[in-house]
């Protein structure tokens, strides 16, 4: 069996979740609208936390500001659907998609690629654009931070991506993964600083976030982006991100490969 | 023969709302909605009797599933009433459907996840079927549709055919009196089909219920229902038996020559209600009507001046004047 | 009797057929008390750093969270069809209800129960609800207690209300998820929070339109007396627990006008 590795195949399958998405309009305003209430909140709460202060334990409101602006119009817009693997296990069309000749990994990867440049471009920018006007949002440190903080959001998705595939390929054992999803959206919720920025996240959970990935998705990217990681000091960051997105990818891979085996052993 | 339904100038407009492009039109809607009124169903009478095995067809937004629904109890009519078991099935929702069942061929009532007899027994409690009735009919139904095999199985896990026998005997386990039956066979193969026919002949026949069909396979009205009504752009065009329908539509013959050699037949075409239909060297092919000309004259006029070597007169079949009425209607 | 009977009946077949898949099934409930139990989680650790949000120390703001919880848990068990209502619709539900000798709205009530999310987000209420109202120290008496346990049926009620009267409106608007998303889920994402701390076009919002003020801020209120609540009418404390009957009693009447534009185009 011969399966496509040429990449325009996969662009296509981007192109047309991008494109497709385009065609409902009122639901990107809506989206918008979503994503601007949601961002009011965080921030009218951190204002009313500070109240008169300016600066608390050494970060500034706008820093906060910042951080939940870009870590959280990143959340909302690295949607991945964690049932695409579910949904075929349980209707039984897994067998069949597998024997397709394209890499099914490939195929779900180019479709939620498609779906998070719509949100970024459709959401993502809009409503930074929008509530800078409004609030103070801080520019990138510098031109070499703005770089950095781009290649970092890259691994940050990346990072996302692959433990959003190890909860999918349970799928092939549990069916259903709804529970297994949701609980990581917990972890990645919390830990992140997506909502919480972790410079206010007590100490003794602060220590062991370090040994997990939550912290690489969209935190470092913020704080490359805020220069509060200085760009002599990315590397090590950079490094870190990458090898959790090895380690996640390993560990995804065995899993694809018995789940496979599975399925072809009983045949859907 | 005690009537079990009567539709009585049956009227079903709906207001659609008109949808507008582009994003402002989007608001628009959200806000002041337009309107434009769609008359589904425009004045249809009929009786059905006890007993009845009767056929709906019409093509897809012709208003058969709009009558359909209001003959159930799911719409009621804009205008006109329908008395069906001598209750008004929209006022009297309750009391109505308690004595009828309905089969829908695209949607099981059955839970996808959770055996057949699961579901069954739910719907024993829903229609308060006691005890003892529950088991008899379950026992006969599992016997006649042969379920035993699969009814402690999930529907994921049935083929089509399995799912819909025991789709339709979840629709029976209450006894009722008059059955709706719609596109029961869309989807299955033949030998399935053939199973669903005959249960529906038995229902009909030995347990005398009355049944309302909808399909879109001539075959199936053939087989169950010696009454056929056709409905069209909302209105009732036939309403007869299914032999009938050949003379009520069917007067168009179709006449196939194959002559010694390849002659100008121009002269035929000269009179009007023949036409031809196509002209291929040696063979011609004519319809006409049969109220205007007489198949003997025509014949013996072609004898007398052409040679003729092959003729054939050909009737268009049931299935093929149903299809005409189909692709009339889209 | 029978009614109840049936809807235990219902609510057993919707598990078990969630038990078809075993161990999502067991995390299930779980899942919903953690997915819920984040921003909560969020929130404390945010005042372990702040100490309070306008004058609200972090036993009272959990005290306000736990009606929002505690009456969801109840909503989903019974309003979850509503709340889905066109899916039910487009997947010809709403016909096949029509079909069963049962009343309408109580077959949607039933097949849609959701213990499981009911369970995870009841949990998490009734959890901050004993904690908090431990540490605040709470002066119980039967007033108070019949006075909580009205206004929770209210706030369940008001939220019922909602979602029937959004289902409603799906017989006349083509699509209503739009209207939802901004009515309730947008709107909800203020609700947690003390009425105080917002915007006067906001709090207006909370109190009169889609009025979440009436399930947690004025109920806690009754109990609390914070100080914030000088802004606001002082009977609105008294009267939260009848918000809601009166405006379920509304909402039903629409919902019985608008049946009749059914149109049933499921298929």
């Amino acid at each position: 069996m011969t399966k496509v590795f040429n990449i325009s195949v996969y662009l296509a399958f981007t192109k047309t979740v991008f494109l497709s998405k385009m065609v409902y309009k009122f639901d990107y305003l809506m989206g918008i609208l979503n994503t601007c209430i949601q961002l009011f909140i965080a921030c009218l709460i951190w204002k009313t936390l500070y109240g008169a202060q300016e600066i608390f334990n050494g970060i500034s409101f706008s820093m906060v500001v910042t951080t939940i602006m870009i870590s959280q119009g990143l959340a909302n817009a690295y949607t991945i659907n964690d049932q695409m693997v579910s949904k075929k296990v349980h209707d039984g069309t897994i067998a069949y998609t597998l024997l397709l000749p394209i890499n099914f990994r490939g195929q779900m990867f180019a479709e939620t690629l498609g779906e998070i440049l719509f949100r970024l471009i459709s959401n993502f920018l809009p409503t930074i654009i929008l509530f800078s006007f409004v609030i103070d949002i801080l520019p990138p440190d510098s031109f070499v931070s703005f770089l950095f903080f781009i290649v970092s959001a890259v691994l940050g998705f990346l990072v996302l991506w692959m433990i959003s595939s190890i909860v999918q390929f349970f799928a092939f054992w549990m069916i259903s993964v709804w529970s297994l999803s949701t609980i990581k959206n917990v972890f990645i919720t919390v830990l992140s600083g997506a909502v919480l920025p972790l410079w206010f996240m007590p100490d003794s959970i602060l220590k062991w976030i370090e040994y997990t990935p939550f912290s690489s998705i969209y935190f470092v990217p913020s704080r490359i982006y805020l220069g509060d990681i200085a760009p002599a000091d990315v590397g090590e960051f950079f490094i870190k991100q990458s090898l959790w997105i090895i380690a996640l990818y390993l560990i995804s891979h065995v899993m694809w490969l018995k789940g496979k085996k599975r399925i072809v052993i009983q045949g859907g | 023969m005690e009537t079990v339904i009567e539709g009585k100038r049956l009227k079903k407009t709906f207001k659609i709302s008109k949808r507008e492009k582009g994003l402002f039109g989007h608001l628009a809607n959200l806000f002041l909605p337009k309107y434009i009124h769609k008359k589904a169903v425009d004045d249809i009478s009929f009786t059905i009797k006890k007993g009845d095995a009767v056929g709906f067809i019409g093509a897809n937004g012709a208003g058969k599933s709009t009558t359909i629904k209001m003959l159930s109890g799911i719409l009621s009519p804009t205008e006109g009433s329908v008395t069906a078991l001598g209750l008004s099935p929209d006022k009297d929702r309750i009391e109505y459907v308690a004595k009828i069942g309905a089969i829908f061929g695209q949607k099981s009532q059955l839970s996808w996840d959770l055996p057949i007899i699961d579901s069954f027994d739910l719907l024993q409690k829903i229609y308060r079927i006691p005890d003892q009735k529950y088991q008899e009919n379950l026992a006969m139904f599992t016997k006649i549709l042969d379920m035993k095999s699969f009814i402690e199985q999930p529907v994921r896990q049935l083929s089509l055919g399995q799912r819909m026998r025991a789709d339709i005997a979840a629709a029976l386990l209450h006894s009722p009196e008059l059955v709706f039956f719609d596109e029961p066979t869309i989807g299955l193969d033949v030998v399935a089909k053939e199973k669903i026919r005959e249960f529906i002949r038995y229902m009909n026949k030995e347990l005398g219920v009355t049944i309302i069909f909808t399909t879109h396979d001539m075959q199936d009205i053939e087989k169950t229902c010696e009454r056929l009504i056709i409905i069209d752009q909302g209105k009732k065009i036939y309403d007869g038996t299914v032999a009938g329908i050949k003379t009520h539509f069917g007067s168009e013959r179709k006449l196939v020559v194959k002559f010694e050699q390849d002659y100008d037949i121009s002269e035929v075409a000269k009179t009007p209600s023949i036409k031809i239909i196509s002209k291929k060297d040696r063979s011609k092919e004519f319809l006409f009507k049969n109220e205007d000309i007489e198949v003997k004259s025509l014949i013996q006029y072609l004898f007398e001046n052409y040679q003729v070597s092959d003729l054939t007169i050909s009737e268009p079949d049931i299935e093929e004047i149903v299809r005409d009425i189909y692709d009339k209607g889209i | 009797m029978d009614t109840f009977a049936l809807f235990i009946h219902y609510s057993l077949i919707t598990i078990k057929s969630r038990f078809q898949y075993k161990v999502d099934a067991i995390f299930r409930s779980l899942a919903v008390f953690l997915r819920e139990s984040a921003s909560i989680i969020i929130i404390y650790f945010m005042l372990l750093k702040f100490e309070n949000i306008n004058g609200w120390n972090i036993d009272e703001l959990l005290f306000l969270f736990s009606f929002i919880f505690f009456t969801y848990g109840l909503l989903i068990l019974f309003f979850t069809g509503f709340r889905d209502f066109e899916n039910m619709v487009n997947k010809g539900s709403l016909d096949r209800f029509l079909l069963r000798p049962r009343g309408l709205v109580f077959q949607i009530i039933s097949s849609n129960a959701d213990w499981f999310a009911a369970i995870g987000h009841g949990c998490l209420g009734l959890v901050l609800f004993i904690y908090s109202a431990g540490q605040i120290n709470v002066d119980w008496n039967t007033t108070l207690v019949l006075y909580c346990i009205v206004s929770v049926i209210s706030g369940v009620l008001i939220q019922g209300a909602l979602f029937l009267f959004i289902a409603s409106l799906s017989f006349t608007l083509i699509k209503v998820t739009n209207i939802r998303n901004i009515l309730y889920w947008n709107t909800r994402k203020f609700a947690g929070y003390p009425l105080s701390i917002f915007h006067g076009s906001i709090q207006f919002l909370l109190i009169y339109i889609v009025p979440f003020a009436f399930v947690n801020y004025f109920p806690a209120q009754f109990i609390l007396r914070k100080a914030d609540l000088i802004d606001f009418p002082i009977a609105y404390i008294y009267i939260a627990p009848c918000v809601g009957f009166v405006l379920y009693a509304l909402s039903y009447c629409y919902w019985r006008y608008s049946l009749r534009f059914y149109k049933s185009t499921g298929n």
